[in-house]
């Protein structure tokens, strides 16, 4: 009987040997993946940010001392990370209505005190599809124009440039859903051009790449029909970089 | 007599030592997670109706206001802005860094919820509802529609 607990014993005790050694060789093996993974991603890391330095310096310096300052498109663009030497100030909705009166997502003050803190030499705005469903665009451009009026006064010598509302897709152009449209866009966009010419800032268009043949955004830039995945995001900088 | 003492000590010694082997052979179920394989397979596994794109690391940390010496590594998956969806899983270096981040997670989904709710209010069911699962030192956000789908295939790693 005694031999035969003494058996049990051993190989309960020879069970928790084998899991030991086998924890010791998993931890040494996690020891180790995690020290080749460390210097691998110290590498790559390096590379990796090597490579944005440099691709900063040479295609994003332009953008140095720059705010954007818009709807759900800069939110975008301030995710992907696609220009990180600037300031953002966004929110998902904006309108050029509630700039006034909304903060961002991490904010306690609207949007447009925001540029009360600093000086910038160039200001990027972006509104116009939530208001696309607005009855009259004039009090689009009216409310837009006021938007204007109080970046400028704030921000005496900052160059100041509009971003046009970019295009949807044909079949969230045709869905219509609150008067959200290509053709609407275009409307606006031709009023939003013409309030720039009255004050004398840079209205800039929308990217001809970001445009079929037709004159819709291509039916892979988004999921929605209107966000840009990130593809066509860095597309639309680029073209802005150029347009600056 | 002596020898049955001995042999009790002896009974009680090898009692001991393979209590103790058998304690730490079962701790050795390691609460490392491998992020980039779960995070493939929440991509593969679970439907998402926006086009996900992954973030590097430093924007990662910014984006949830993270500190690096906190993380041993980090994915994160964003959306397009269509949708709020989202994937995030954070390696925290400790217990303490769990608690952190864990918190700066929960305040992001509620930012999120805040800048949703008058913009696209049939995105806030998911951020009511997201998947978020701490296994060890490794702390999983998914947002998505299929919350089960998603916290399955979490729980599998």
């Amino acid at each position: 009987m005694k031999n035969k607990i003494i058996l049990l014993l051993s190989l309960i005790g020879v069970i928790g040997i084998l899991s030991t050694v086998q924890f010791i060789d998993t931890q040494k093996s996690n020891l180790k993946t995690l020290t080749t993974s460390t210097s691998t991603n110290n590498v790559a890391k390096t590379e990796i940010s090597n490579n944005l330095s440099s691709k900063a310096e040479i295609n994003n310096d332009i953008f140095n001392n720059s705010v954007f300052i818009g709807n759900s498109y800069i939110e975008t663009l301030r995710n992907y990370g696609i220009i990180k030497n600037v300031d953002y100030f966004s929110r998902v909705g904006l309108t050029v209505k509630t700039v006034f009166t909304k903060s961002t997502l991490t904010g306690s003050i609207p949007i447009i005190d925001e540029l009360n803190n600093k000086q910038y030499e160039k200001i990027f705005l972006l509104f116009g599809e939530n208001e696309l469903g607005w009855e009259y665009p004039e009090v689009f451009i009216k409310n837009y124009e006021k938007v204007i009026d109080t970046v400028k006064k704030r921000q005496p010598n900052a160059k100041i440039y509009i971003q046009s509302i970019l295009p949807i897709t044909q079949k969230e152009s045709s869905k219509n859903i609150e008067n959200t449209n290509n053709t609407r866009i275009n409307e606006f966009n031709k009023k939003i051009k013409t309030l720039c010419t009255e004050k004398n800032i840079i209205y800039i268009d929308s990217p001809t790449d970001l445009k079929n043949n037709s004159g819709s955004l291509p039916d892979d830039a988004s999921t929605d029909g209107i966000h840009l995945n990130k593809s066509y995001c860095e597309t639309w900088i680029n073209y802005l970089k150029n347009h600056i | 007599m002596k020898g049955s003492i001995e042999m009790k000590k002896s009974f009680t010694f090898i009692v001991v030592i393979s209590l103790i082997f058998v304690i730490i052979g079962c701790s050795s179920k390691s609460a490392n997670i491998d992020i980039d394989k779960l995070s493939s397979k929440l991509l593969s596994d679970v439907t998402f109706e926006d086009q996900l794109t992954k973030l590097d690391k430093e924007h990662a940390l910014n984006l949830y206001d993270v500190k690096n010496e906190d993380v041993t590594d980090a994915i994160v998956y964003i959306g397009t802005g269509a949708t709020a969806e989202e994937i995030s899983i954070w390696q925290c270096k400790d217990e303490k860094s769990l608690k952190t981040i864990k918190n700066k997670i929960i305040s992001r989904v509620e930012l999120q919820k805040k800048g949703y709710q008058d913009y696209k209010p049939s995105e806030v069911p998911k951020l009511e509802n997201p998947s978020l699962t701490v296994k060890g030192n490794c702390i999983i956000l998914c947002i998505c529609k299929d919350t089960t789908k998603a916290q399955k295939v979490i729980n599998k790693f």
